[in-house]
């Protein structure tokens, strides 16, 4: 017999909570932004750092259920060898991921640390997710209005990147 | 075991406006949104300055060990108290096996909440408590 309360069942089943050992997704890709010492990607302090469009994760198509911070203890590099900020990096900086429709409005505010699910990080336990991902329910977004955005970019770097891992349903 | 599901979420912060002192109410910066009568509010995250060292309004966060020393009181719409002086540390994720505290979903008068000091060792003036609304709104697909 499976016993459940009323509210649980509630948060259930309106996507608001889950299982936080289920799958996250159905499919899984990442996402990737490369900073640059000149550019659309230079480093600025509240400047706007956009995705690449890519329409597997907008909103018709797709429904992000989780999203993940991919530091370099998951990961050394990208895929293009270059070297991805750190979680204290991402702290320190003050960034912030924005998950936002196609006018622009803002769905999500998301500390980007806060999505790091790896306990391999150097200041124990504070960052301790223990394993789980920060699972989302995001139906209307336009990825390439998603962006991440610093309160101070001194301490990152121009050859660094970041990189997020999304997990999504195909509608 | 359940963990929320983030369909919307929105950062505010409680400022420590003047000298820090004890057991006096800082309320929170509005976010008039938030106070919309469709907007439910179903789970929050408190951050400190570990995970988050300035928000994006440009303000500092709390540092980590003096989230120790904070309360958090939530009213709704009705003035009423419903989470009443929760330690702060409780609603902080990372020290809580990464699960995100849930409540009721309710729609709150953000600038009625507040938070509290227990102490106010090593805490500066202006330094904010943020916390991520995770709410829904009313109608919208579920």
């Amino acid at each position: 017999m499976r016993v459940i309360s009323h509210i649980l069942e509630k948060f259930q089943n309106e996507n608001m909570a889950r299982p936080y050992n289920d799958i996250a997704g159905d499919c899984s890709t990442i996402a990737q932004i490369d900073f640059s010492a000149t550019g659309k990607n230079s480093l600025l302090n509240q400047k706007s750092f956009y995705f690449d469009a890519n329409p597997e994760l907008d909103g018709e198509n797709a429904i992000i259920t989780a999203i993940e911070y991919v530091d370099p203890n998951q990961q050394a590099k990208t895929l293009n060898g270059r070297d991805i900020e750190t979680v204290d990096a991402m702290a320190n900086s003050g960034a912030v991921l924005y998950i936002s429709d196609f006018r622009r409005t803002l769905i999500a505010q998301l500390p980007v640390k806060v999505l790091s699910t790896t306990n391999v990080v150097s200041s124990l336990p504070i960052n301790s997710r223990n394993g789980k991902k920060t699972f989302t329910h995001f139906t209307s977004q336009k990825w390439q209005n998603c962006y991440v955005e610093f309160t101070d970019t001194s301490v990152l770097s121009a050859t660094n990147s970041l990189l997020f891992r999304i997990h999504y349903n195909k509608r | 075991m359940n963990n929320l599901i983030i369909k919307r979420s929105q950062i505010v912060e409680a400022q420590v406006v003047g000298t820090p002192a004890t057991a006096r109410k800082y309320q929170f910066l509005d976010v008039p949104n938030i106070g919309q009568n469709n907007c439910l509010v179903y789970g929050l995250e408190v951050f400190s300055a570990d995970q988050l060292a300035t928000t994006p309004n440009n303000n500092t966060v709390l540092a980590a060990a003096d989230i120790p020393q904070v309360t958090v009181t939530l009213r709704d719409v009705n003035k009423r108290e419903f989470l009443y002086q929760v330690p702060a540390y409780t609603l902080v994720r990372s020290l809580n096996g990464g699960f995100i505290t849930m409540i009721q979903p309710r729609v709150i008068n953000l600038t009625d909440c507040y938070i509290q000091l227990t102490g106010t060792t090593g805490i500066a003036q202006n330094e904010v408590l943020a916390i991520n609304l995770y709410y829904s709104i009313v109608g919208e697909d579920a």
